[in-house]
């Protein structure tokens, strides 16, 4: 299901690459110009998505040059999949309420 | 970190690509303060605008400087005041380097002056940075996709905007300070000659403007010439008796001792009048002693002359005036020049050849200096930039290495220090965290109300979903999270230890921790936990695991994980049995245990208290922790097992 972004959706991406950004910033070096390279490139991808998708597909190609936003990748893949995800969470919640407890 | 041991600076480290394509980009070690102040644009302006911010884009939407327009204007401003205006290909050539190089010089005072940089410059650059492997080999590897060659090409074709970024690198790298000192000397060294070069060509254009005025009025007066003359050849009859009439005119006038070309009607008829006035008195004086007949005839002559130019004029030059057909006359009296004649008329051909030469020498001396100095910046500028690379880069790349090297050293012995510190907290505390603790009105103070069983209940059934790793992680935080709630002493002392774990946020020592060292850990500290399970009632025969589950545990800890368990058991209630006796651990603490463990007591004897824990928990290496009291732990079991302490009852 590849939804069309909103601007909340976009706002929500910004943020949270923003936040593997500084991560980045903490684990590798990267140089001022570096960093605004990175930054352009974001934006201007980021800002001509229309979908998860495209969003996924520009950030997984990244995160092979900048591995520190692969986690955002399963992130925004979760996004995609939330439907089936929430079926996975309520199984394991039947699975955990059915385990042995303590005697 | 004052605890850390720094290694010696590590001279044998290897620099790559990598390292120098670092120091191009101006990379540098551990920019904690850049981290900071993008971390505060992330909270001021979140993520859009922060990353608006450090892309440059926020300054480009209020004032951009579009330098492409700056080098158009100046490029036009060039081409309309060019000097040169003689057409010949060697001119256009010198005034095409001209231009060239008050490009240039301009341009290497932009850089100079930390200005924009035009196209023109990233070319000229770019075909020096493409002589240099070393330069275009690091760019390549920091552009997934690119090659070393590629990168040269587009250097060497100019085309640098066809990787992005490109553009940025090489300005970043003209702008640097150092490169910045170093076109400072290329100024000192060329000795650029611009003001005298400017002089030379104003003179040149004054000369050249003169000389090109003069040659055009020549040059016209030849054509108007020609034309004369071919019109006379087509038209002989018709300027034949003009051409009489004015061959007599002359004759007479220059008997006269006239010039045809100054001649006016009143001025010959005032002559004439004047000669007929002195003749017509010197007729009547015939008889007078002083009387000459010589005189007498030549004024008759003069007078003749006289009557016949006044005729001459009245006749054939006036009418031609009257009818406004001068031009005729002009034609014919331009036809009858030579050349030089014709030269001479308009111009003084002696200054005219001087200024030429001039000219020529002025010229010549302007190419010279051009040249001298085009030669000097060219070849300085690659040296320059070579030498750049060579002794500025690549030693920020050796440097870049070094710092890899040694911070790889640093952050190695820094996680062993952390992981053992992390260890020695769990060894000391992990066990109080499995408890829950309350406060104790009548004695003042935190102290135990009971196991929390749930929350081990739950732990040993994270195991299902969680490795080693997300294992410690859940211990770790579950220290984290009751540390508020134990007696503050205990409390002060993990807090000390968190501050040791991780410097910058005591709070979070889960992020100062590898992965792997949070692997090793949950390794040690699960069994334990499971033993402490087992301890407190827990059948483990009930723990159900699937396959799958079953085989990660065993990979994760080990085919002796089961023993391991049963010995941290054993060990659970060896250390109970020596504390309480024949107390069952499993029945809870009873309120005298809640009063011994109460802050009071803890207050009133910290070091009882702290036997009787330790006794209680097993622990071990508290020294480590709590220093000055280490010798007396040595004793702690036995102290402890004195302790008549609240009635256990085990349930297993």
């Amino acid at each position: 299901m590849d939804e069309v972004l909103t601007a909340d959706d976009k706002k929500y991406i910004y943020n949270l690459l923003a936040d593997e950004f500084i991560q980045g910033l903490g684990a590798k070096y990267l140089g001022k110009y570096e960093q605004k390279i990175l930054s352009k490139k974001i934006l201007d991808n980021i800002g001509k998505s229309q979908t998860w998708g495209e969003v996924i597909n520009f950030i997984d190609d990244f995160s092979k040059t900048y591995s520190f936003f692969q986690p955002a990748v399963s992130v925004f893949k979760a996004k995609i999949n939330h439907g089936t995800e929430a079926q996975i969470i309520n199984k394991l919640e039947t699975y955990i309420k059915s385990s042995p407890a303590v005697n | 970190m004052a605890d850390v041991v720094v290694p010696e600076i590590a001279t044998s480290a290897k620099v790559e690509t990598r390292h120098a394509a670092a120091a191009i980009l101006g990379e540098t070690r551990a920019q904690q303060e850049d981290v900071l102040k993008i971390q505060t644009l992330r909270q001021e302006k979140e993520g859009q605008g922060m990353f608006r911010a450090v892309s440059g884009r926020e300054q480009e939407a209020v004032a951009e400087p579009d330098f492409y327009d700056i080098d158009r204007a100046e490029a036009v401003r060039i081409r309309e005041s060019g000097r040169c205006t003689k057409d010949s290909s060697e001119q256009k050539t010198i005034n095409e380097r001209a231009k060239n190089l008050k490009i240039n010089a301009d341009v290497l005072k932009e850089i100079y002056e930390q200005g924009d940089l035009s196209p023109a410059t990233i070319e000229a650059i770019s075909h020096v940075l493409a002589k240099i492997p070393g330069f275009y080999t690091a760019i390549a590897s920091h552009f997934p996709g690119q090659t070393p060659e590629s990168v040269q090409l587009a250097l060497k074709n100019g085309t640098v905007d066809n990787i992005t970024g490109l553009r940025e690198i090489i300005e970043s790298h003209l702008k640097s300070d150092g490169m910045k000192q170093r076109l400072a000397k290329i100024f000192s060294q060329v000795g650029y000659k611009g003001e005298e070069i400017d002089n030379l060509s104003a003179d040149i254009e004054t000369l050249e403007d003169d000389i090109k005025q003069k040659e055009e009025a020549i040059s016209k007066e030849k054509q108007r010439r020609q034309q004369a003359v071919d019109y006379v050849k087509k038209n002989p009859t018709e300027l034949t008796n003009t051409g009489d009439a004015i061959t007599a005119l002359d004759q007479t006038a220059k008997e006269l001792g006239l010039n045809i070309n100054n001649l006016s009607i009143q001025y010959i008829e005032q002559q004439k009048n004047s000669i007929e006035a002195r003749y017509s008195e010197l007729i009547k004086q015939r008889n007078h002693p002083n009387y000459s007949q010589e005189t007498e005839d030549s004024l008759k002559v003069k007078l003749d002359n006289y009557k016949q130019l006044e005729n001459y004029y009245k006749e054939i030059i006036a009418p031609i005036k009257e009818a406004g057909n001068l031009s005729k006359l002009d034609i014919y009296k331009l036809s009858q020049l030579t050349e030089s004649e014709l030269i001479v008329s308009i111009v003084d051909q002696k200054q005219l050849n001087k200024d030429k030469n001039t000219l020529i020498s002025k010229r010549h001396d302007r190419k010279s200096l051009q040249e001298k100095y085009e030669g000097n910046v060219n070849s300085t500028l690659e040296r320059s930039i070579k030498g750049y690379f060579q002794e500025v880069i690549l030693t920020e790349a050796r440097e870049n290495a070094q710092a890899e090297a040694r911070k790889k050293e640093e952050d190695k012995t820094n996680e062993e220090g952390r992981e053992k510190k992390t260890e020695d907290l769990l060894d000391n505390f992990m066990k109080l965290s499995f408890f829950k603790w309350n406060y104790d009105t009548k004695a003042h103070g935190q102290a135990v109300d009971k196991w929390d069983d749930t929350w081990i209940k739950d732990t040993v059934h994270a195991i299902k979903s969680h490795g080693p790793e997300g294992m410690a992680r859940i211990l770790i935080q579950r220290l984290l999270n009751q540390r508020g709630s134990l007696p503050t002493d205990i409390r002060d002392n993990i807090e000390e230890v968190l501050k040791k774990i991780n410097k910058d946020s005591p709070g979070d020592p889960l992020t100062a921790l590898s992965g792997e060292s949070l692997r090793k850990i949950g390794t040690k500290f699960v069994p334990i936990l499971f033993g402490a399970a087992k301890a407190r009632g827990y059948s483990l025969e009930r723990f159900k695991l699937t396959g799958p589950q079953a085989e990660a545990m065993m990979a994760n800890y080990g085919p002796d994980f089961w023993d391991k368990i049963n010995e941290n058991f054993t060990k659970f209630n060896q250390e109970a049995e020596k504390v309480f006796g024949q107390l069952n651990i499993a029945g809870g603490l009873g309120r005298k245990i809640r009063q011994e463990l109460s802050a009071d007591n803890i207050m009133q004897n910290k070091l009882a208290f702290l036997l009787k824990l330790l006794g209680i928990l097993g622990v071990v290496g508290l020294s480590t922790l709590l220093p000055g009291i280490g010798p007396l732990l040595a004793v702690g079991g036995l102290a402890g097992g004195a302790a008549a302490i609240g009635g256990l009852k085990s349930k297993s």
